[in-house]
């Protein structure tokens, strides 16, 4: 399942997301347990998995990461710091039984765009097919993935060159993502609201009893 | 309290006027006013009061704090400021920081909070 997570600055969409990759990875693990009867000889293998994109420049991104990383602290997540190229993240990273929270698209895409070595500014044609196809090659090596992305686009400001085209490509790819995602929150002011939820989605939430209600499955 | 946000131009405060039967005089604007007196029911522009006190080199949050606590009815108008670029100015970083912070802390003890988009209310708690 894949979970998008849209917010503005500081509007509690990190929080929201962790609960919710809590969440996803309990039920998985008690998912996989059941399978087996409920018997808890079965070993999980599966891990709850947070990549981090930030890289630390400086001592304001150093806060902020520190901020992010206390509040992960007894969470049980493993921290796999991948600045770009998602899709290289291979078996030997990632177990087929995990869940993912990327945090966070927007850092990520401006990564790809900005801070890859050796690459000075170019062309942007395909960046967000690129980085949609790195997403979607990581969807398929993970159980569920959260993403969590950023709302930049309400600020009324024009911005020129790079910053415009950042603009539009984090548009793009939160749309695309839009399409693909099981669920869909914004959060404001720290309240999630819900946008999208597949059928399948919303059959899941309520339980086998609640499948013969939802009459389009 | 109650909390109404949405993007600057949305009728805010025309839905608040509007729903809640105020008029002008009822209206404390956080662009120039700091003092809250009795016929006040609205704390219209909340950012820009923010904004002025965090310049001014204090902590605005104590000060709302304060300020709210003494007035349990009170309804607060806020623009939402997060959704956008990064700024480049390291003060309108720690500003959108900082309200949006205590905006989540301020919502949490909302008794309502109501989201304005095209001059329509939408209640989200």
């Amino acid at each position: 399942m894949i979970s998008l997570v849209v917010g503005g600055s500081a509007s509690g969409k990190s929080e929201f997301a962790e609960t919710r990759a809590l969440e996803r990875f309990e039920k998985l693990k008690s998912s996989v347990s059941s399978i087996r009867g409920g018997v808890r000889q079965y070993a999980f293998d599966g891990e709850l998995v947070y990549l981090a994109t930030m890289i630390n420049t400086d001592a304001e991104t150093g806060e902020r990461i520190d901020r992010h990383v206390k509040r992960r602290e007894g969470m049980g997540f493993k921290t796999l710091e991948v600045p770009y190229d998602l899709g290289k993240i291979t078996q030997e990273h990632l177990k087929s039984n995990s869940v993912v929270l990327l945090e966070c698209l927007s850092n990520l895409l401006a990564n790809e765009m900005f801070s890859r070595p050796g690459e000075g500014a170019g062309d942007y044609d395909t960046i967000a097919e690129k980085v949609f196809a790195d997403i979607r090659a990581l969807k398929s090596r993970c159980h569920d993935l959260i993403i969590v992305t950023n709302n930049v686009f309400e600020d009324g400001l024009e911005y020129d060159g790079e910053t415009a085209l950042y603009i539009k490509y984090l548009g793009e790819l939160n749309r695309n993502l839009g399409k693909l995602c099981d669920e869909l929150y914004e959060v404001v002011v720290g309240i999630p609201l819900k946008i999208k939820e597949t059928a399948s989605r919303r059959a899941e939430t309520e339980g086998v009893s609640g499948m013969g209600r939802i009459k389009w499955v | 309290m109650r909390l109404v946000i949405g993007g600057a131009s949305q009728g805010k405060l025309d839905y608040v006027l509007r729903r809640y039967g105020l008029e002008e005089k009822n209206v404390m604007d956080g662009n120039t006013g700091d003092m809250v007196d009795i016929d006040h029911k609205v704390f219209y522009a909340f950012e820009a009061w923010f904004k002025r006190q965090l310049k001014a080199g204090g902590r605005p949050e104590d000060a709302a704090d304060v300020l709210l606590s003494s007035l349990p009815e009170l309804i607060v108008i806020c623009d939402e400021v997060g959704s956008g670029i990064v700024p480049v100015e390291p003060f309108e970083r720690e500003f959108r920081e900082r309200l949006g912070r205590y905006l989540i802390k301020l919502a949490e003890q909302s008794q309502s909070v109501e989201r304005v988009f095209c001059g329509i209310g939408q209640k989200i708690k």
